[in-house]
């Protein structure tokens, strides 16, 4: 896992993308109890980002100098399947913005906020991730008040309020 | 191995249900670093069972 830190800092210093910031599951594993992902979800943020942003620069590097692995939508670093992804809406391109600073062995590294994510899977709305946020209102560890905020601004709160009713539901 | 006797199958939910709390207030605790190697033990009886896509991950200790 250093290893794609690491790796992830060298797009960084060598202008291949601008900053990163991880999210996904492996964000939510840092601020919740371990939930199964086979992934690493990786928002990049590069320089001449439009509409349509063009990832094949840093498959590119990745492969030229690190000899990385490319198959399907992964970029195998070292072993590991990483995800490159590109804030896609406003509120993914508010999480990225909003990110907080995490260390993983030493290293520093930018990861989605907890309240961020969980407003993403409240979204998205996944079978798996239902399972996530019942987890986390089991453990209570979120902001209630910093996730309803983000939830208004984002047009998700009646959203929230009905599946919380159905999470609480045995 | 001590059985513990339930009065109810209310007090068997609710002791289920505390020992379920005090196990993720545990896990809770630990380093990103060690929640991410019980992903990976996670990943390891997940990709034996054919319900993962890819190799568990390499991590390293």
């Amino acid at each position: 896992m250093e290893s794609v830190i690491r790796t992830l800092d060298e797009l960084v210093e060598h202008k291949i993308i601008e900053e990163y910031v991880i999210g996904g599951a492996t964000a939510l594993i840092y601020f919740s109890t371990p939930t199964l992902t086979e992934d690493i979800d990786v928002f990049v943020y590069m320089k001449e980002q439009g509409s349509l942003v063009d990832l094949s620069r840093i498959y590119g590097f990745l492969v030229e100098h690190k000899g990385v692995m490319v198959e399907g939508e992964y970029v195998f670093i070292d072993g590991f399947p990483v995800q490159f992804l590109v804030p896609y809406d406003d509120l993914s391109n508010e999480a990225f913005k909003q990110a907080v600073s995490a260390e993983y062995g030493g290293l520093p590294v930018k990861i989605f906020a907890l309240e961020y994510l969980m407003a993403i899977m409240i979204q998205l709305n996944k079978v798996k991730y239902r399972e996530r946020l019942r987890l986390l209102i089991e453990t209570r560890i979120f902001d209630k008040r910093k996730l309803s905020a983000i939830l208004k601004t984002h047009g998700l709160l009646a959203k929230w309020e009905t599946l919380i009713k159905e999470l609480k539901t045995p | 191995m001590s059985k513990h006797q339930f009065n109810s199958h209310e007090e068997f939910i609710r002791a289920v249900s505390e020992s379920k709390a005090k196990y993720d207030k545990k896990r809770l605790q630990l380093s990103w670093k060690e929640k991410l190697k019980i992903l990976v033990k996670l990943q390891q009886k997940a990709y034996a069972a054919g319900k993962l896509g890819v190799k568990p991950w390499p991590m390293k200790d």
